[in-house]
């Protein structure tokens, strides 16, 4: 009996699809498709020019529920609703490349204006990509960009991930002196943006720090608890660590946390990238030195800011001042934000992030 | 007894549609795009990695056990044929050194659970860990692409209008199907999860019936890994990582019981599609991704406790009416 | 002696403690006071729900969602922390109290409508990890206050988490050993059936079990909380798996029946000193994992086969 119904229903929708699909093939169906997507298009612009832009644009993150991307969408939802279009804020809940492709699939269905993506991984998530563009849809990329730059119109760059790799590199060698040995701890050994940093870090450190020497390269899974003990075991495994360069935002808090209780202030040295709320109290404490980072919230909203003009077929100039951002860097298809941030107990009451 | 067994079958079957049909309702109105044949097409190109890993969870749960590794053996796979296909091999060469792969992983989860005889949650959450580090060790943590382009068409060609991953998963379950209900290796796997030490005595090889449970479902998460390859052009040693959960709870949800024994694959695959509707009506509606973590949880309880409420107050009744009938 | 010997527990305890002497004879430090403190207040919280998942399993039953409990926990502590009802007393009291919340929620479901516990725990592992993700918006909740984090200072020497643990594992042990509720757990792993003609009120008994699991992971959030200064909701995720096999290796049968206390004890101390072994040890990154699922793999395999080892010599007794 069961078997009878979950069958009926299987066959239903086989049918269903089936004879979707003799419609399709006799008007050829991709042709329609798009046909469709691009007439809801006008449709939308036509819309737009009588209640000013109801563009809705999706700002896809890497991952929900992570700070970073936490004051990015908040940023994104106020740049909304100072251009007056309509921003969903969404992504996956796990690092899967594949959910985000699913996410962005469902957008492409939903029929947006405008995908501003942050891909997890920068070539899985190609394929939906092209179906975005087939399918008439703006693409922008911002915090990270895809592998083929064809797929989107604009990157919105805070910078590459070798100047940050290189720029992290920099001021944790000036507080460790140029020598010693350092570990760096990652998010997951998955994570594309996190391991292209520390690669570029080290390439740093060997070409100018020789002195310096890379002990240990550790996951914490985004997890500070994690991240915690294995700081608590680095500075067990290897007795001369002198530092520890963090490249995901649980880190460096839950290292400086570990260092602090070890009553290692100072000798031992804690950087990274962390904002600035989170770096506050270890900063003041001296178990943090520095936290290196861009400003989140104004990448969030330059991204969509971008995403509004460009739809309004306008663009963006080099050394244009942006509202809320200030002047931003264009430099052929990418549009770079401001210079790195970098915190400590000087200016950490300046931000607000 | 044997009726109330077939009772409950079509009560889960008649919760599960009601579930089904309540959420294509909800879509619907949330959603003029919902029901649209695009959509359709691409919740079905979205559940079918999903699908044919459930699939496989599915054969193993129903011998009374479990395999952990199921999304780990996925993600194993998968950087195993991302690394041959960019080594320049041959398509049919790098998916035989996959499905290579994936036999090692279900001989070794069989033997730890068959031969050995430790619990299978416990086997397969050891081996969940070693397979994860393989793909590791494997890919060094880096995501592999430059997947050549001929690759693509097993996640991203259409068969007759339908994306040629939902054909695979829909010939899979009508396979499987048939197996569980006609062929004698099917009568096996029910036999052993209802008692293994019963069929075994009664003639069953259940070792062999194991280690071929084991492997089928090693050889799913492959098929579903080299699809999820080629959809997203990448393999990564994390893929499937986040499918266990999910998965096991759309298998529980299609009615296959975890002590094993009872169950099929037609409601694993409902299951999975109610999952997979949910959080497509979320993304649609612009619904924040932890509400889908909270409404499928919700769903999960709400399902298989209104199943028991029904079932029991349906025994209860029957039980009145035997009663009555034994005082007349 | 020879009872001690024969006991599930001691092969797992002579692996661990051949693994500390290698490690100790490969790197000097792993005895040092600073790595042994570290290595157990790190794994009080996970201790603190295995003692909890150890009465689970013993009813052969199964719940995977003490993480999320611990994180539910957690979360709602750090959050009632920052406003003025926050003071040490009130914190303990809601600690156990959210902790009774969510374990009775688990019980009440399993027990009332008598389904399999592991498809119950994983809706509501889905159920809280959600509610509290969607209330923070998965944001962090920085900054606890120093009479927060007072909870886990070291007085004497001593790390008070450890002694937390150690508190709540003598209790736990003294409830299997010696009060009804203990017995009624064993005889009701043992064999269903029969301890229901013996008496046993099952629904009360499972009931009670996962509101103790509960209440533990209440704690075990507090505990977390007050070690790490501040609160990740979303952290901690799949710290069941590692709870559960902390168990099982401690020679818990995952079938119900058998188990104790002292055996997870043995089990947590083990994925502890994995977990710090493969870094102090230098084992290279990418092969931790690997590793770490192969000493699993090891460990369960000798402690079966030693039981069966064990069950056959029985047997052979018998027939003489």
């Amino acid at each position: 009996m069961r078997k009878g119904i979950v069958w009926l229903l299987v066959m239903g929708m086989c049918a269903g699809l089936l004879s979707g699909c003799g419609k399709g093939d006799s008007s050829n169906e991709a042709a329609a498709n798009t046909d469709a997507q691009v007439s809801e298009n006008q449709g939308n612009d036509s819309g737009a020019a009588k209640d000013s832009g109801g563009y809705t644009i999706a700002l896809i993150p890497q991952q929900v529920g992570i700070p970073y991307f936490e004051t990015s969408g908040t940023w994104g939802q106020k740049a909304a609703e100072d251009l007056g279009c309509e921003v969903i804020y969404t992504g996956p809940t796990t690092g899967d490349a594949a959910s985000q492709a699913n996410i962005v699939q469902d957008m492409i269905t939903k029929g947006v204006d405008c995908i501003a993506i942050s891909p997890l991984d920068a070539s899985a998530i190609e394929p939906v990509l092209e179906q975005a563009k087939e399918a008439g849809i703006l693409v922008v990329t911002w915090d990270s960009d895809v592998n083929n730059t064809d797929l989107r119109e604009v990157y919105v760059n805070c910078c590459s991930e070798q100047v940050l790799g290189e720029h992290l590199m920099e001021r944790f060698a000036n507080y460790m002196g140029g020598k010693g040995d350092y570990a760096i701890i990652t998010s997951v050994l998955t994570a594309q943006n996190c391991s292209a940093w520390a690669k570029y870090a080290t390439e740093y450190q060997e070409a100018n720090y020789p002195d310096m020497n890379r002990v240990a390269y550790e996951p914490c899974d985004d997890d500070q608890s994690k991240a915690y003990s294995i700081t608590q075991n680095l500075m067990t495994a290897y007795p001369e660590l002198k530092g520890v360069l963090g490249v995901t935002t649980p880190a460096p808090p839950a290292a400086a946390q570990a260092v602090g209780e070890a009553g290692k202030n100072g000798e031992v040295i804690v950087t990274g990238v962390v904002e600035a709320s989170a770096a506050k109290s270890y900063l003041e404490d001296g178990s943090m030195q520095e936290a290196n980072i861009w400003h989140p919230g104004k990448l969030g909203y330059l991204a969509v800011y971008t995403a509004k003009t460009l739809l309004d077929g306008g663009k963006i100039e080099d050394g244009q001042d942006v509202p809320e951002v200030g002047v931003v860097e264009v430099k052929d298809d990418q549009i770079i934000m401001t210079e790195l941030l970098d915190i400590t107990t000087e200016n950490v009451d300046e931000f607000d992030f | 007894m044997e009726k109330i067994k077939k009772f409950r079958f079509s009560l889960n079957g008649i919760v599960l549609t009601a579930a089904f049909l309540g959420i294509v309702l909800i879509g619907t109105v949330v959603n003029e795009n919902f029901l649209t044949m695009k959509n359709i097409l691409s919740i079905f190109q979205q559940m079918s990695e999903m699908g044919i890993m459930a699939l496989g969870l599915t054969i193993v749960i129903i011998t009374g056990g479990n395999d952990l590794a199921s999304g780990t053996t996925m993600g194993l796979c998968a950087v195993v044929s991302g690394l041959c296909l960019t080594s320049g091999m041959p398509i049919p060469l790098a998916l035989l050194i996959s499905l290579a792969a994936a036999v090692a992983c279900g001989c070794l989860n069989a033997s730890l659970v068959a031969l050995i005889g430790i619990p299978p949650m416990i086997a397969t959450l050891g081996t969940q860990m070693f397979f994860y580090g393989a793909a590791l060790v494997l890919s060094k943590g880096n995501s592999i692409s430059n997947i050549p382009r001929e690759f693509y068409f097993l996640g991203q060609d259409k068969l007759a209008g339908l994306p040629l991953q939902a054909v695979i998963l829909i010939l899979l379950t009508i396979v499987l199907a048939v197996i569980l209900k006609k062929k004698v290796f099917g009568k096996h796997l029910f036999a052993i999860g209802n008692n293994i030490k019963a069929s075994a005595y009664s003639g069953i090889r259940t070792v062999k019936v194991l280690f071929l449970a084991y492997i089928t479902c090693s050889v799913l998460c492959c098929i579903a890994g080299n699809i999820q390859v080629s959809r997203v052009a990448t393999a990564r040693a994390d893929m499937g990582y986040s499918f266990l959960m999910p998965c096991i709870s759309a298998v529980v949800l299609g009615g296959t019981s975890i002590d094993g024994g009872i169950g099929g694959v037609g409601g694993t695959v409902v299951g999975v599609l109610i999952f997979a509707m949910i959080s497509n009506i979320m993304n649609l509606a612009g619904i924040s991704s932890f509400w889908q973590q909270l409404a499928t949880g919700s769903i999960l309880v709400l399902v298989v406790v209104f199943n028991k409420i029904t079932e029991n107050s349906k025994l209860h009744l029957k039980k009145m009416a035997g009663k009555k009938a034994a005082s007349e | 002696m020879k009872k001690l010997l024969e006991r599930r527990e001691t092969s797992v305890f002579l692996i661990l403690v051949a693994l500390c002497i290698g490690l100790t004879i490969y790197s000097p430090t792993f005895l040092s006071y600073t790595n042994i403190k570290n290595v157990l207040v790190s794994n009080t919280a996970m201790g603190i729900m295995a003692a909890g998942m150890t009465f689970v399993l013993i009813t052969a039953g199964i719940d995977v969602s003490v993480a999320s409990q611990m994180m539910f926990s957690a979360t709602w502590l750090a959050l009632l922390a920052e406003t003025p009802l926050g003071n040490p007393v009130t914190i303990v009291l809601a600690a156990l109290l959210i902790g009774l919340v969510t374990g009775a929620v688990n019980g009440a479901l399993i027990s009332k409508f008598d389904i399999h516990p592991i498809i119950i725990t994983l809706g509501t592992n889905s159920i809280y990890r959600g509610i509290i993700l969607v209330f923070t918006n998965g944001r962090w909740l920085m900054n606890l206050p120093k009479w927060f984090t007072g909870f886990s200072s070291t007085v004497f020497g001593i790390p008070l988490p450890v002694v937390y643990a150690l508190l709540i594992f003598l209790i736990s042990a003294y409830i299997l050993k010696h009060t009804y509720f203990g017995r009624s757990i064993y005889a009701m792993g043992g064999n269903r059936e029969a301890a229901r003609y013996a008496g046993v009120n099952l629904k009360k008994t499972v009931f009670l079990t996962y509101t103790y699991t509960g209440v533990l992971c209440g704690a075990a959030g507090l505990v977390l909380d007050s070690i790490l200064g501040n609160c990740q909701p979303s952290g901690s995720n799949g710290w069941e798996m590692n709870v559960i096999a902390a168990a099982v290796i401690g020679g818990t049968n995952i079938l119900g029946g058998y188990g104790t206390i002292g055996g997870t004890v043995i089990g947590v101390l083990m994925m502890g000193v994995i977990e710090n072994g493969l870094v102090v040890a230098h084992v290279p990154t990418y092969w931790q994992k690997l590793v770490y699922g192969l000493i699993i793999i090891v460990t369960v395999t000798i402690d079966v086969l030693r039981k069966k080892k064990a069950d056959s010599r029985k047997q052979m007794i018998e027939i003489d």
